[in-house]
């Protein structure tokens, strides 16, 4: 059967996924109960590259980085979209070229008005 | 029980526990790990339902890509100051839990309605399969997908530009 084969190949996968949660518990779980527990004000204080940490971890990045990673996130959508389409173009001919060649102008009309708006500018 | 079915339980336990653990927990950071755990079971689920490239797309967009983008709004928001929502009203409390029931309600009898053929073939989740339905029969509802991110990325630019300006 080949259901049982597409299952049983997963048996792998669970492997992994198993040895991935366990290797970080275990080596922690060791770690702490192997290692000689002395802290001190100066061992407890954030690294911030071997000076005196200032200021504090939690500022306000600013808004242009969200616009960053929102666009990443509508393209990489896209790109999601371009792998089924891909595999079956042999099969779907010039319907398919055409609905994909319009949904990346609809998209390339958003990166076109985001370049106008100067949104990726950096200054 | 077959394998099949013990694996769904976990993974619709582990989907659960971190989706109420989203809304538990106290810490924002801690709750966008919670729901990263949420859709990697999700994953899981399709991946149990041999739609195995929904699967991957699943990890790579929603643990991979939206997960960054909550972090990116926790790092843009100002949440030193600002407190957790106030104590709702009991009115509140009554008419929330009433249309959240009867949103439980109205899609448990459309799951329970349907009528799902058993499918036996094994691989009907390929990107191929998908492919063929989503740019030959689906092609409108594709390119309606085209349009929606359009109207995401200029409402999101419009948005925040005029965040940046009150900066």
């Amino acid at each position: 059967m080949e259901l049982d084969l597409y299952f049983s190949n997963y048996t792998y996968v669970i492997i992994f996924v198993l040895f991935g949660v366990a290797l970080p518990v275990v080596s922690l779980t060791f770690g702490r109960l192997l290692r000689p527990k002395n802290p001190y004000d100066d061992k407890l204080s954030t690294y911030e590259s071997g000076i005196k940490p200032t200021g504090e971890a939690q500022i306000r990045f600013h808004v242009a980085y969200y616009i960053v990673a929102i666009e990443f996130i509508i393209f990489d959508i896209e790109t999601v979209f371009l792998y089924p389409w891909a595999v079956s173009l042999g099969q779907l001919g010039w319907v398919g070229l055409n609905a994909m060649l319009i949904f990346i102008l609809i998209l390339a009309l958003g990166l076109g008005y985001s370049w106008k708006k100067r949104v990726l500018e950096w200054n | 029980m077959t394998g099949q079915e013990i694996m769904f339980i976990i993974l619709a336990l582990i989907a659960i526990c971190c989706a109420s653990l989203v809304i538990v927990l106290k810490r924002i950071s801690h709750r966008v790990l919670s729901m990263a755990f949420c859709s990697f079971a999700i994953a899981g689920l399709y991946f149990l339902l041999r739609a195995e490239f929904l699967g991957i797309i699943q990890i790579m967009v929603y643990v991979g890509g939206l997960t960054v983008l909550f972090v990116f709004a926790v790092m843009m928001t100002d949440h030193r100051t600002t407190t957790f929502v106030p104590e709702r009203s009991k009115v509140f409390k009554f008419v929330s839990f009433i249309g959240v029931g009867s949103l439980l309600s109205i899609m448990l009898i459309g799951i329970l309605g349907m009528d799902l053929p058993a499918g036996t073939e094994p691989f009907i989740g390929t990107a191929e399969a998908i492919g063929l339905e989503l740019y030959g029969n689906y092609v409108i509802a594709f390119l309606g997908v085209g349009i929606l991110l359009l109207a995401a990325l200029i409402g999101a630019i419009v948005i925040a530009r005029k965040e940046a300006d009150e900066q």
